[in-house]
């Protein structure tokens, strides 16, 4: 079982982990230094598409079982089939991305096969500790990454410029609130939270935990790109690869402090390996659940390497990239869609 | 089964707890890089400038650290861009350069007139430099620059570029880092500046041949130092009442008598990523002054007795900076305070602060004016910009380029008032009218 911290604490990693990535840059090649507008207003339906969903879910079951109640084994299996894939798509983007990312960053001249070799295994360890491991070093590291991006903002102050998100609608209306709405891909991982509904004390709790979870992640998420919006000027924003490495970059406060990377590294590395090895976890109780299976531990191995072979797929990290935006935002209606459509169906059925 | 769990980490503790791919030993770390342009017009010659930490206290030598010359080596080669100029350099030194300790990269004056914008992308996009590495513009060269450098005070070359570069209390310097540059060079909105470094100027400088773009060298930093007599400044006297009877130095005309030959003084103007002209350095300091970025400075200003007083000038307050599009207007409003420092004996300021507080405001505003309309009329360059502080009347981005601004705004009237006062008059108050 997990506590309602736990739950919280995964919620919150789930979301904002994308934007230590690439993330943010997407978001503000489409409306320019509005970025954080346009995430706050996604923030805001994320919230929305919540309440509604959480409030018509009934009964403590997951997604998997209200299929099954619902529609028999072949609806099961096909719901289960949909949430795995959906999963695998949002996550195989970090399994390549990171890499790559630690690739340029910090291991210049190792192999990108040998990273993502010792990044894979790390994920299995993780994920074969299990969910309540999983969930507590979860609650554990977070006040630690808290502290270290609320110093992080701090830090930034001297570079802070409101000339940087002016004119204040960036690349107008239109672009933050039409085609800005893909960009609400961001709260996908909720999915994950109605699959681990079975693991919570009860529908409260779950509700209480996603609650927490988008206010935190959200806002961590637009206070993210809000600094970053003020520390980069628009259109070079748009150029970094890896945004708030780049901000970290940036500090030099005199020869007194001048190399931020490590700390951010740090705390960077294990919130993804974190959030890798929860994916992991939960697309292999997804598996087991859909099929019945007795266990989930054999699992492990064989999705985590098919999610690594699958994320090797695209050739250079330009396609990667590419490949990921096509995915989330193709991804991203089902993530919402599938508990929604379920919620409303579970309510009917009690 | 303890053993089990214990092997893995065994096999970790002694594969992974040593140095992959290169050593501290095997690695040269450069300090500066210098640009200069080759005789093959597509090349460049390339200066790295590395430290050798045997020489730098605490070193190798266990004696303290060695005199200054023997500190740096600067080896240049000829090469398209600045990594392949790397990969020549590893040839030479028996070392592999490592370039995240650059403190430094100089632009000749050649290569910052044809434009930097390729050299700047290279800079960005590498990961070992560091963003905040200082800039600078070397009229007489790139080498010619870094060759010269022999820190008296510093042990430390690194530490002498950033205590000459980060502006600390040198206000005849702008200050300008990577970063910010890679930012101005590729936005509508402002133009940047770059410090200005120079070597002073000597009687056999006048009879040398210009420096060729020869091919690949190693210059010794040993070589002996010979006599040679120093040429008097032919910067002119300033007249007008800010920084009244200071020459107009540029980088190579301060110093008279230095054994450190190279100095940095003035700032190079640049409309994106190519040099357009020179300001002095007491233009650099009104540039300090108007951007904000100016820190305690001494400014002399003209007396009633036509002798300069000299105050330490502080901000009291940030530049305020408006804007009006319809008026097509700018309003800057500076904030100073100062305290007296040096009078002349045949002067009483304090007898009359308020008349001096005034002038000095006046003088500091016609000073201003006059750069702002060199910036714009000469070089067509908004450096303080203006065009950046007019974003926040538009919604949107879109709006703002087509409204074109960027080029009408050399056409608005600038207006600059200044709110000069004088805080303090030392240990002394001379006058009986103060009583």
């Amino acid at each position: 079982m997990l506590r309602k911290k736990e739950l919280t604490s995964i919620i919150i990693n789930a979301i904002h982990t994308k934007m230590l990535l690439t993330y943010p840059r997407s978001v503000i090649l489409n409306s320019g230094n509005a970025a954080w507008i346009q995430l706050l207003y996604n923030f805001a339906v994320a919230l929305v598409i919540f309440f509604v969903t959480i409030t018509a879910y009934r009964g403590k079951r997951g997604l998997i079982e209200l299929a099954d109640i619902l529609g028999g084994k072949a609806l099961r299996i096909v719901t289960g089939v949909l949430i795995a894939v959906i999963l695998t798509l949002n996550f195989v983007s970090i399994i390549r991305i990171f890499p790559e990312t630690v690739k340029i960053v910090l291991l210049q001249d190792a192999r990108l096969e040998l990273i993502t070799a010792i990044f894979v295994i790390a994920i299995i360890i993780g994920a074969y500790a299990g969910i309540e491991s999983i969930a507590r070093v979860h609650y554990l590291f977070l006040p630690i990454a808290g502290v270290m991006l609320f110093v992080f903002l701090i830090m930034l102050l001297p570079y802070y410029d409101m000339d940087n998100i002016m004119p204040i609608f960036g690349n107008g209306a239109k672009s933050i609130f039409l085609s800005g709405f893909n960009s609400i891909s961001l709260f996908s991982d909720m999915l994950l939270l109605y699959v681990l509904v079975p693991y919570a004390q009860n529908l409260d709790e779950v509700k209480q935990s996603g609650t927490k979870g988008i206010l935190i992640g959200g806002g961590v998420s637009v206070i993210i790109i809000l600094a970053y919006c003020l520390t980069h000027p628009y259109p070079v924003s748009g150029e970094f690869m890896v945004p708030v490495y780049q901000m970290a970059r940036m500090i030099h406060l005199s020869s007194f402090f001048s190399r931020f990377e490590p700390f951010f590294q740090f705390v960077w590395t294990i919130l993804i390996l974190l959030y890798s090895s929860l994916y992991v976890y939960v697309i292999s109780c997804v598996w087991q659940t859909t099929f019945r299976l007795k266990y989930e531990k054999p699992l492990i191995i064989p999705i985590a390497l098919i999610c690594c072979e699958i994320a090797m797929l695209p050739e250079s990290v330009i396609n990667g990239i590419e490949i990921q935006h096509k995915i989330s935002i193709s991804a991203y209606p089902l993530s919402f869609a599938v508990p929604l459509v379920y919620a409303l169906l579970s309510g009917r059925r009690n | 089964m303890k053993f089990i769990k214990i092997y893995p980490v065994i096999f970790l503790i002694l594969l992974l707890s040593g140095c992959f791919g290169k050593e501290p030993n095997d690695i040269s770390y450069a300090i500066a890089i210098g640009f200069d342009k080759a005789a093959d017009e597509e090349n460049y010659n390339i200066t790295l400038q590395f430290a050798k930490p045997t020489q730098i206290s605490g070193g190798d030598s266990e004696k303290g650290g060695s005199a200054s010359p023997q500190i740096v080596e600067d080896v240049t080669v000829e090469a398209p861009t600045l990594y392949s100029a790397v990969n020549l350099a590893d040839s030479i030194v028996s070392k592999h350069f490592f370039l995240s300790h650059v403190n430094l990269i100089v632009f000749s004056k050649e290569v910052a007139e044809e434009g930097i914008g390729d050299i700047m992308e290279t800079l960005s996009r590498s990961y070992d430099i560091r963003p905040n590495v200082y800039m600078a513009v070397a009229l007489e060269g790139a080498h010619k620059y870094l060759s010269e450098i022999k820190p008296v005070l510093e042990v430390n070359p690194s530490k002498y570029y950033q205590l000459t570069y980060e502006a600390n209390g040198a206000g005849g310097l702008p200050k300008s880092i990577i970063e910010e540059f890679y930012f101005m060079e590729n936005l509508p909105d402002v133009d940047s500046v770059i410090p200005i470094a120079g070597v002073m100027k000597t009687s056999d400088d006048e009879t040398e041949e210009p420096e060729s773009g020869d091919s690949e060298r190693q210059d010794g930093g040993e070589e002996q130092e010979t006599e040679k007599n120093l040429l008097q400044p032919r910067a002119p006297v300033n007249n007008e009442g800010f920084e009244f009877k200071i020459k107009e130095y540029i980088a190579g005309e301060v110093a008279l008598n230095e054994t450190n030959k190279s100095e940095s003084m003035g700032m190079a103007v640049f409309k994106k990523d190519k040099m357009v002209g020179v300001f002095s350095g007491i233009e650099s300091e009104l540039y300090n002054i108007m951007s904000g970025e100016h820190r305690d400075l001494f400014i002399s200003f003209e007396g009633m007795s036509n002798q300069p007083v000299t105050v330490l000038l502080r901000d009291a307050k940030s530049p305020r900076i408006n804007v009006d599009i319809k008026n097509k207007r700018v309003d800057m409003r500076l904030y100073l305070e100062s305290d007296l420092y040096s009078i002349p004996t045949e002067d009483r300021v304090e007898e009359y602060v308020d008349k001096f507080e005034m002038k000095a405001a006046e003088d500091i505003e016609k000073a201003c004016k006059k750069l702002i309309k060199t910036a714009f009329s000469e070089y067509d360059a908004d450096i303080l910009g203006f065009t950046r502080k007019a974003k926040r009347k538009f919604l949107t981005y879109h709006d703002f380029i087509d409204s074109n601004i960027a080029e009408d705004i050399k056409n608005y009237d600038v207006d600059i008032s200044v709110d000069f006062s004088v805080r303090r008059t030392g240990l002394i108050i001379s006058g009986e009218g103060n009583m």
